[in-house]
Order: C-alpha cells, then sequence, then structure tokens
C-alpha cells in the first residue's frame, strides 16, 4: 500500500535561519520588556499632573502624556494587549477557521459549494471593512475587535486547509480509516489534521503577523475604547497633542513596528521550517 | 467567453452574498438600529417605551426580516437606502459627495502602486543578489513591517513641525481649487501606496527571476539579446500575470487602507463616514457603505478576470 501524500509536521528546527534568530531574539526582548515593566514599572493608569506631557529623559523614559502618565509603562502595556490579541485570534480564526476548511474540503458536495461561496464573499471585501462591520454589530469594545479580526481572517485559513483536505480526501490511508469505521470527526482530527499541518502552520504565522496590524489600525479608529492599545495610544486624545509632543505617537508606532517585526520573523521561520520538513 | 460569463455569475452571486450578510450581521446585533440610537444619547434622557416603537415601525424593524430584506434590497438597488440616525438626511446624499474623494485617493494610490511595483521589481531582478537588489528588499521588507497609518501620522507630525503645514486640514474639492486638492491627496496616496508598493515589488521580482530560469528565456539569451533585453521583454513579460492577481487584491486592499489614511489626513471620504457610522452605531449608513465598498470590490476583481483573459492567450484558446 502506498501513501500518496507523505505526513508533513512542523517540529523545531534548530535555528539555523536568519529569520528564526532574529525573530526570538527579538520576541524574547519585547516579552522581557513588558513582563518587567508589567511587574516593575510604573502605574499605566497613574497620573502625575505635576509632570504633564513631559518630553522623553530623566525617569520617563519614554516621556509622559496630557495627564502625565508614564507612556513607557503605557507602552509597554499596550504591547502585552496587543500580542494577547494575537493568540486570541490565532487560536480562534487558525483552529476555527482551520477545522471549518478540513470538513469542507473532506465533505466535498454542496455543504463545500456553500462554504467556499460565503468565503468568496468574504474574501471579496477590504478586510478592514468586514471587521468594521463586526464591530458596529457587536458595538466598540476590545472583544468585539478580537472577534472582528477573528471573522475577517478566519476565510484565508478555511481556504487553505480546505485545499489539503480535498488533495488528502483520496489518501488511501484516509480510505483505510474510514473502512476501519471511523467517524468523519476521527478522520478529521486524527487523520487530516497532522497532514495539513504544514500548510496551516504556514497561513497562521503570516496572519499573526498581519493581525497585529489590523488590530492597531481598529484600535487606532476607537473601536476598542476602554483598553490600553498600542493602537489606541495613536489615536484619541494623542491626535490632539501630537503636534507637540510627538512622542505620545513615536514610542507605541516603533513597539508596534517591533512587534509586527518580531511575529512576522517567527512566521517566516515556520515557513521556512515547514518547507525544510517538506524537503522542497 | 464561458470564461468570462463564469466570471460575471460567480461575481453576482458574491454580490448577493455580501448583500445578506450586511442586511443579517446588523440585525442578529445585540439590540436593534434604534435601542443603538437611544444608548447614544444618554444625556438627553431616554425615549419612552412608545416612542421606541413608534421608531422602530418608521425604520421597519417590526416587520419579518425576509420582508424587511427584499424592502431594503429594493430601496438600495434604487439608490435610496433611507436615513441616516445621525444626521437624519437621505443615506445616499451622505455617500455621494464621499465617492470621489475616495476615488480620487486610490487611483492615484493605485498609479503610484503601479509605477513603483513594477520598476522595482525589475531592477531588483536585473540586479540579482547584488546591492541594489539588497537594497530595494530590505527597504520592501520595512515597508511590509511598519503600519502605513502611523507612517502617516509621523509624516504629518514632521510636515507641520518643520514647515508649519498642516497636512490634515487642507482638503478642497478639486472644483473648487485643484491645487489645494492635490496638497491634501497627493501626500495621503503616496503613502496609502507604500505597503501594497512593496507586495507588488516583491512578486514582480520573484516571477521575473522564475521566468528567467525557463527555456524560453535562454532561447531568447542564446538568440544574442542581452539579459537586460531579454529580461524587460520575455521574463518580465510573463510576470505581467501574477502582477495582476496582486494588482487587483492590493487595489482592494486600498480601499480598505483608505479608511485609514482618510483619517490621518482629514480627508472626508467613505472610509471616514464608515468609521462614524460603526462608532455611533448608525445602522442605515454602515450597511450602505458595505455594499458600495462591496460592489467596488467585486468590480476591481472582475476587472482583474478581464484582464487576465486578455493576457494569458491559453485562457482564450482552452475556454
Amino acid at each position: 500500500m502506498s501513501f500518496p501524500v507523505r505526513a508533513i509536521s512542523v517540529r523545531w528546527m534548530p535555528i539555523r535561519s536568519t529569520a528564526g534568530l532574529l525573530g526570538i531574539v527579538l520576541g524574547a526582548a519585547i516579552i522581557a520588556i513588558v513582563s518587567l515593566m508589567s511587574i516593575f514599572g510604573p502605574d499605566p493608569n497613574g497620573q502625575q499632573l505635576s509632570k504633564v506631557l513631559e518630553s522623553p529623559g530623566g525617569s520617563q523614559l519614554m516621556g509622559t502624556d496630557q495627564l502625565g502618565r508614564d507612556q513607557f509603562a503605557r507602552v509597554a502595556t499596550g504591547a502585552r494587549n496587543s500580542l494577547f490579541t494575537v493568540l486570541v485570534v490565532i487560536a480562534v480564526s487558525g483552529v476555527g477557521g482551520g477545522l471549518v476548511g478540513l470538513f469542507s474540503g473532506y465533505r466535498g458536495g454542496t455543504v463545500d459549494l456553500l462554504i467556499q461561496r460565503c468565503v468568496d464573499a468574504l474574501m471579496a471585501m477590504p478586510l478592514i471593512v468586514i471587521a468594521l462591520a463586526v464591530v458596529a454589530a457587536a458595538g466598540a469594545s476590545f472583544w468585539s475587535v478580537t472577534l472582528a479580526i477573528s471573522v475577517a481572517f478566519a476565510p484565508l485559513t478555511i481556504r487553505v486547509t480546505r485545499s489539503s483536505a480535498v488533495s488528502l480526501r483520496n489518501a488511501n490511508f484516509v480510505a483505510a480509516a474510514h473502512v476501519n469505521g471511523a467517524s468523519t470527526l476521527r478522520i478529521l482530527l486524527r487523520h487530516l489534521v497532522p497532514n495539513a499541518a504544514g500548510p496551516w502552520a504556514i497561513i497562521a504565522g503570516s496572519q499573526a503577523a498581519a493581525a497585529v496590524l489590523v488590530e492597531a489600525a481598529l484600535a487606532f479608529l476607537g473601536a476598542a475604547p476602554g483598553r490600553i492599545t498600542l493602537g489606541g495610544l495613536l489615536g484619541g486624545d494623542a491626535q490632539t497633542y501630537m503636534y507637540g509632543a510627538s512622542w505620545l505617537i513615536i514610542w507605541p508606532g516603533v513597539a508596534l513596528a517591533a512587534v509586527a517585526l518580531a511575529v512576522n520573523l517567527l512566521g517566516e521561520w515556520v515557513a521556512e521550517s515547514v518547507a525544510a520538513r517538506s524537503g522542497t | 467567453m464561458a470564461y468570462l460569463a463564469r466570471r460575471l455569475a460567480l461575481g453576482a452571486l458574491t454580490l448577493w452574498l455580501i448583500t445578506l450578510a450586511a442586511f443579517l450581521l446588523l440585525r442578529i446585533a445585540p439590540g436593534d438600529a434604534v435601542t443603538a440610537a437611544v444608548a447614544r444619547a444618554p444625556g438627553e434622557g431616554g425615549l419612552a417605551a412608545a416612542d421606541i416603537d413608534q421608531l422602530r415601525k418608521e425604520l421597519g424593524l417590526d416587520r419579518s426580516w425576509p420582508v424587511q430584506y427584499f424592502d431594503w434590497l429594493s430601496d438600495a438597488a434604487r439608490l435610496d437606502p433611507g436615513r441616516s440616525l445621525a444626521t437624519d438626511r437621505s443615506v445616499w446624499d451622505e455617500i455621494r459627495p464621499r465617492l470621489a474623494v475616495t476615488a480620487e485617493l486610490a487611483l492615484f494610490a493605485l498609479a503610484s502602486m503601479v509605477m513603483v511595483g513594477l520598476a522595482g521589481g525589475l531592477v531588483a531582478a536585473r540586479f540579482e543578489g547584488s546591492l541594489p537588489d539588497g537594497l530595494i528588499r530590505g527597504i520592501a521588507f520595512l515597508a511590509l513591517s511598519v503600519p502605513t497609518f502611523w507612517l502617516a501620522l509621523v509624516l504629518v507630525v514632521a510636515v507641520a513641525s518643520w514647515t508649519g503645514h498642516f497636512l490634515a486640514l487642507g482638503y478642497e474639492p478639486f472644483s473648487s481649487s485643484p491645487g489645494a486638492n492635490l496638497r491634501a491627496v497627493l501626500p495621503a496616496a503616496v503613502v496609502l501606496a507604500i505597503r501594497p508598493s512593496a507586495v507588488l515589488l516583491r512578486v514582480v521580482r520573484n516571477s521575473t527571476l522564475e521566468a528567467a530560469a525557463s527555456q524560453y528565456f535562454l532561447m531568447a539569451r542564446s538568440k544574442g539579446l542581452s539579459r537586460q533585453i531579454a529580461l524587460a521583454k520575455h521574463a518580465f513579460r510573463s510576470a505581467m500575470l501574477p502582477a495582476t492577481t496582486v494588482i487587483g487584491a492590493q487595489a482592494v486592499f486600498m480601499l480598505g487602507g483608505a479608511v485609514l489614511i482618510e483619517q490621518v489626513f482629514g480627508l472626508p471620504g467613505m472610509g471616514r463616514l464608515l468609521v462614524d457610522a460603526v462608532l455611533s452605531r448608525d445602522f442605515p449608513v454602515v450597511e450602505s457603505l458595505v455594499l458600495v465598498f462591496g460592489v467596488t470590490a467585486i468590480g476591481v476583481n472582475l476587472l482583474v478576470d478581464f484582464a487576465y483573459f486578455r493576457l494569458d492567450p491559453r485562457l482564450r484558446v482552452g475556454a
């Protein structure tokens, strides 16, 4: 019996790739700074009205805002919240969308057709418009932003895992499992998931980086009030004070770029590892 | 032609699904347009239950969903999609003046992207592995990591502090003052084009190099064409197919990017209207704008399909 499709799985590759090394160093640095600031840093909401809009230097490394709040502490908190959003998005959109795609491709027929036409419709729209429509429906909040990004990102994941499932559907080991009496759910989880893991991981990696930027964009537009986020720090009151206090927008942006870059590099590393494992 | 007919049918189906999604999304939302409108104005005293029922009736929210959907659809088709909850003006009157602003922004950005992406990609391919290639690819990678709206913010602040000119304040319609209009729109268009240009550039470079490894390229070289000419005339041409796909996808992306850029540069376009409508939960405006964005995006995708048909002789022969 032959297996036409080779099993590929994601394994840690010895860090030979530049992208992986840079990503890990940058990511570790970000996590270290964020953790240290959360534990030892000043309260990001602590107002000091005697120290309003102070430029960076001295005890305030990144200056203070119009209420005398420490900008460094706010940036660190914002980065933490952004990373948290990315994790939730990848969990919901990556895992959920991936399973839907596998099911759609494995099942085929009308179900597949229906799901794929809906995916077409979602993919035809600009991502941020979909996300904003979801925010309009759910109301502006941190959680609805997370939900909105997950919804907007799901279609691409569905597409990718579906095409894996379509090519795996007729593999002998799937037929064997079916003959053995395995349920659809079991075939999906035990046979399709491990074999579709490669492309699935690649798409999750590239979407993680995009999620950082989309989350920041939505928060910047005011869709995530009541929570410190990097995008939120750039919007709102900063828009009024930025002309005189450029540090209010410089530092959140630098942090945003650093987080996006780190996630991007790690995603690239995942892609390289998968390519190396599957021998292409 | 069967290919084009199929694409057209798919486009129509997609549009229908988008109308359905836009309609359902805001109906399954917790609370309807009226409760959202009431919640928006806490200081002005709540409406009495009777008033809320009255308002619901006016908006037609008391009828069954299918009836509402068909009414809404036929109103939208007649460009009369109801009134804005925030301003009480006709939704179409709100949208119409903003179409031109976003269209101008998107067209300038599209033109910049095509020029930079194609030229940059070709130059990088020509100098593969040497300094210009490395430089161009490095800049493209950075451009992909830095959020565009932040670059826009920094530009606005930098220009304001160096020259005293506020980029975000000067919008004028083209008809009343072409100079002021271009001064406001062009910087925004250039910033909007940065990210799509980087994406296009990478694809053009890689596809050109891929084609340069092919047999027909070798053939062209062995006829005596220099590498430059063979790249420009043969490899670059076949890179046009993936480039067209990317241009289409990035054009749709720029529609979304315009939402942010309009906010930063203070341009009164559709994107800003969408953000305002979303934050104030002005459902009629949100629904209509989703439709406008959807129609435009589907139109762009159809144009790409058409361009493919023109560019790729295999599609015409195979069909």
